[in-house]
């Protein structure tokens, strides 16, 4: 039992370097993006995280009783989804409802289609909309997130449900409901302490991995690490039965 | 499988999908009435540019914040109701909604108030009426969103917890629940409709066509087509492309997730659920892909 | 924005820091008697909260005051569980210390440059972590600390296999950032900021009596007498919190009317 409690600790500070990874990876914008002057998705940092990996939760929840591996890859890629369909609908908005291209900044050739953003660029404006380079980041970010997500709720869930047992499948088939909601509660505040530490790094405002603001991304990641490890002591001592 | 059941799989299947597409619509409408999130700040900035203005100033945080809020404590209410005094869940539903529309319109007020006092000093005066008129309808906006998304939650914890749960359904409790699908409901809301919003309606004597430079920032329309600018000439403008492309959005995603879910749970393989994620996020990169370069095309770069 | 002088106070910090820490303490452990204590003193702790939110994003933030109020209840609600779980003024102690190394880190890797951030966080977590104490042992019945486990059992089944945990962590999280997010502005004062405070905690103790109602009447105990005086309690705070505010802010305004055309723009 006690190389389960080690284990779990271990992987809830993981899921928090991975959650701050992937809000590093996501093209957010901020308030500016929602008025055409940076690229990027126009949400808070933390709150584009949350709502990404909160759709990840879910489909953990449903899977509840399937290995570990299992969970977390669905987990990555119903964010990925949730962040695919979100991007392609606020580019439809950009580019027909305000008739804008979508173009980055901080680099003149896009990273992933290797073709030239600067004509495209109105002036005055640090770019706008969701281009190639930022979509291809913005999947690989949620992806990232949401296994994060994953992460945190599969020891919580087993270790509330009584279940020592990390990785293989359970044989469950009615879910233990108080378990859920505490596991739950713990995803969505790890979720929250991280992403504000990523978010408050990058001051709100990142397009992706070739963004200057990405080197900071050793830094943030070790805070993260020792915050999420110390908050996972908390975290499964409740879940733990003295 | 049985036939009947597959039947009625199905049908709770699209009923979610239209519960939630109606949620995400009128959520950004509602974010559109009372000015909040993102496009807000320029209504904040435009008194210190000395532009003043009869907007609703709405700042209860940013959008995923405040209908998470609205979604748990109808959540709360519902469950009290339903599970403790077995109400019928329609009874229910109406009731816990209704009630959280109060403490809606109660944020809404102190949030216009504090923030147009506190811009005393460049003189933006106080208009009541501004607050008397405008708060039924944040309030009917606010309350076809947390019914929505109430039901929604509802009826996936009852086919979770019921003998069709191996199949649909997510056995999470109606708070809890609620609260993730009215967070979901916001990001979404907040990251796709109010682009129209703040872009194109805030902003609608820059040219069509170019983003809106940052030495324009404050200078927002305060007239309309007749008299001054209220949040009911700009939620009838959204109303046409920000709020359905929302609604849209948030249908497809669960639309996507739960067929996945389904697929894989009906042939009883978690490879299918993986397969035909990977499938969807590649179609849909390539209509982007296509999508941007038509627009770049046809638009052509700035001149 | 960052680095702006500290901001103007009519209530002293410190006095709001002793006084929120004592009333949170008492409430909790008074609530053996009966839960309407737990729910009424945890009103200043909402207040504290709300001011300490105040003093932190006067420095400037970049992201926005929102993501603060869930940072600090995110804290707040894991060290509660732990705290309800041991003892509650372990709780305390845990809140004071996890909070002052998250502050200490971040400051220390030169994440933000706020200045005593670690007193600050220590601060806001030690205010969560007393309100989400306050309010789940409120909907569970009262601390009971003759009980061997009250964690496990009256907690558990009153707030998390109904699920209204969630509705205390997040109505909690609006008591600490609404306030200030609702006041912001160049004229911004403490007065008017802590009577909306005082409003939002009305709110948030009327729907904390409503989720022991319902634990109530779905565990079939019956004797709503104490959910009653919460709820009852709960609206007389946010009824009265909120006409003194109104009253306030028409006097505070710049011109407060009934209806008319705005004023011609000073700048051209």
């Amino acid at each position: 039992m006690l190389t389960s409690m080690i284990m779990a600790l271990v992987l809830i500070a993981i899921s928090g370097v991975l959650i701050c990874i992937g809000v590093f990876l996501l093209p957010i914008g901020g308030a500016p993006a929602a008025m055409g002057t940076a690229t990027g998705v126009a949400t808070g940092a933390e709150m584009m995280a949350a709502g990404s990996g909160l759709t990840g939760l879910l489909m953990a929840c449903a899977l509840y009783n399937e290995p570990a591996w299992v969970v977390m890859v669905n987990a990555g890629i119903s964010s990925s989804i949730m962040m695919t369909v979100l991007m392609i609908s606020a580019n439809v908005i950009y580019m027909l409802g305000r008739g804008i291209p979508p173009a980055l900044a901080t680099v003149e050739i896009d990273p992933v289609t290797k073709e030239n953003n600067k004509p495209f660029i109105t002036p005055g404006t640090v770019g706008h909309g969701v281009p190639t380079g930022g979509y291809v980041s913005g999947i690989f970010g949620s992806f990232v997130g949401g296994v994060g997500g994953a992460l945190t709720f599969i020891p919580m869930y087993r270790f509330s449900s009584g279940i020592f047992d990390l990785l293989g499948s359970l044989p469950q088939t009615r879910p233990d409901l108080s378990a859920i909601s505490l596991a739950c509660i713990a995803a969505l505040g790890i979720y929250f302490i991280n992403a504000n530490i990523a978010a408050y790094s990058i001051k709100g405002v990142i397009e992706g991995w070739w963004d200057p603001k990405f080197k900071q991304i050793g830094r943030v990641a070790t805070v993260c690490f020792i915050a999420s490890f110390l908050f996972g002591i908390m975290v499964l001592l409740a879940s733990v039965p003295l | 499988m049985e036939q009947l059941a597959l039947l009625l799989l199905l049908g709770i299947f699209a009923f979610v999908v239209a519960l939630v597409t109606i949620a995400g619509w009128f959520e950004d409408l509602e974010s559109d009435i009372g000015s909040q999130s993102n496009p807000n700040s320029q209504v904040q900035l435009a008194p210190q540019v000395g532009v003043f203005h009869r907007i609703f100033n709405k700042a209860i945080s940013g959008e995923p914040v405040s209908h998470g809020l609205y979604a748990v404590t109808a959540g709360t209410i519902f469950t009290t109701l339903w599970q403790g005094f077995h109400l019928t869940p329609i009874m229910a539903i109406a009731i816990a909604c209704g009630l959280t529309t109060v403490f809606h319109m109660s944020f809404a007020t102190t949030a216009h108030v504090g923030r147009i006092t506190s811009q005393n000093a460049f003189g933006q005066p106080l208009f009541l009426d501004v607050v008397l008129t405008h708060l039924p309808l944040i309030a009917s906006h606010g309350f076809i969103v947390t019914t929505a998304v109430i039901t929604l939650s509802y009826v996936m914890y009852q086919t979770g917890l019921s003998q069709l749960g191996s199949y649909l359904g997510y056995p999470i409790p109606v708070p809890v629940m609620a609260l993730i699908l009215g967070i979901i409901a916001g990001s979404i809301g907040s990251s796709t409709g109010d682009e129209h919003y703040g872009c194109e309606r805030e902003f609608q004597k820059i040219p069509f066509g170019e983003g809106v430079p940052l030495k324009h920032y404050g200078n927002i329309v305060v007239k309309a087509e007749l008299g001054y600018r209220s949040n009911i000439d700009i939620v009838w403008f959204c109303a046409k492309f920000g709020g359905p492309v929302s609604g849209f959005c948030y249908g497809l995603i669960v639309l996507f997730d739960n067929f996945r879910l389904f697929l894989g749970n009906l042939y009883n393989m978690i490879a299918v659920n993986m397969v035909v994620g990977v499938v969807i996020i590649l179609i849909l990169t390539y209509i982007n892909r296509r999508f941007e370069v038509w627009t770049r095309r046809k638009y052509g770069p700035y001149t | 924005m960052m680095g702006e002088a500290a901001k103007k106070v009519s209530v002293d910090p410190r006095t709001l820091a002793i006084m929120g820490v004592a009333s949170g303490l008492v409430g909790i452990y008074a609530s053996y008697l009966s839960p309407v204590f737990a729910a009424a003193l945890a009103i200043p702790v909402m207040v504290w909260s709300a001011d300490t939110v105040r003093r932190i994003a006067g420095y400037g933030l970049g992201t926005g005051v929102p993501s603060i109020g869930n940072l600090a209840l995110s804290m707040g609600i894991l060290v509660a569980i732990a705290g309800l779980k041991l003892q509650p003024i372990l709780g305390v102690a845990i809140a004071a210390t996890s909070g002052l190394i998250y502050g200490v880190l971040i400051s220390r890797f030169k994440i933000l440059g706020i200045p005593s951030f670690g007193r600050f966080m220590s601060e806001l977590a030690t205010a969560a972590c007393l309100v989400c104490m306050c309010l789940m042992s409120a909907v569970a019945g009262g601390y009971d600390w003759t009980v061997r486990d009250y964690f496990g059992s009256r907690v558990v089944p009153a707030l998390f296999t109904t699920g209204m945990v969630a509705a205390i962590f997040w109505v909690s999280s609006l008591a600490a950032m609404h306030p200030y997010n609702a006041c912001l502005g160049v004229g911004e004062r403490q007065g008017r900021t802590l009577r909306v405070a005082v409003v939002v905690a009305g709110i948030d103790i009327l729907i904390a009596g409503i989720a022991r109602v319902g634990y109530l009447a779905i565990s079939g105990k019956g004797q709503f007498f104490d959910a009653l005086a919460i709820i009852a309690l709960g609206a007389v705070v946010w009824i009265y919190g909120m006409f003194d505010f109104l009253r306030v802010s028409m006097k505070e305004a710049a011109a407060t009317q009934w209806t008319g055309i705005p004023p011609k723009p000073k700048i051209p």
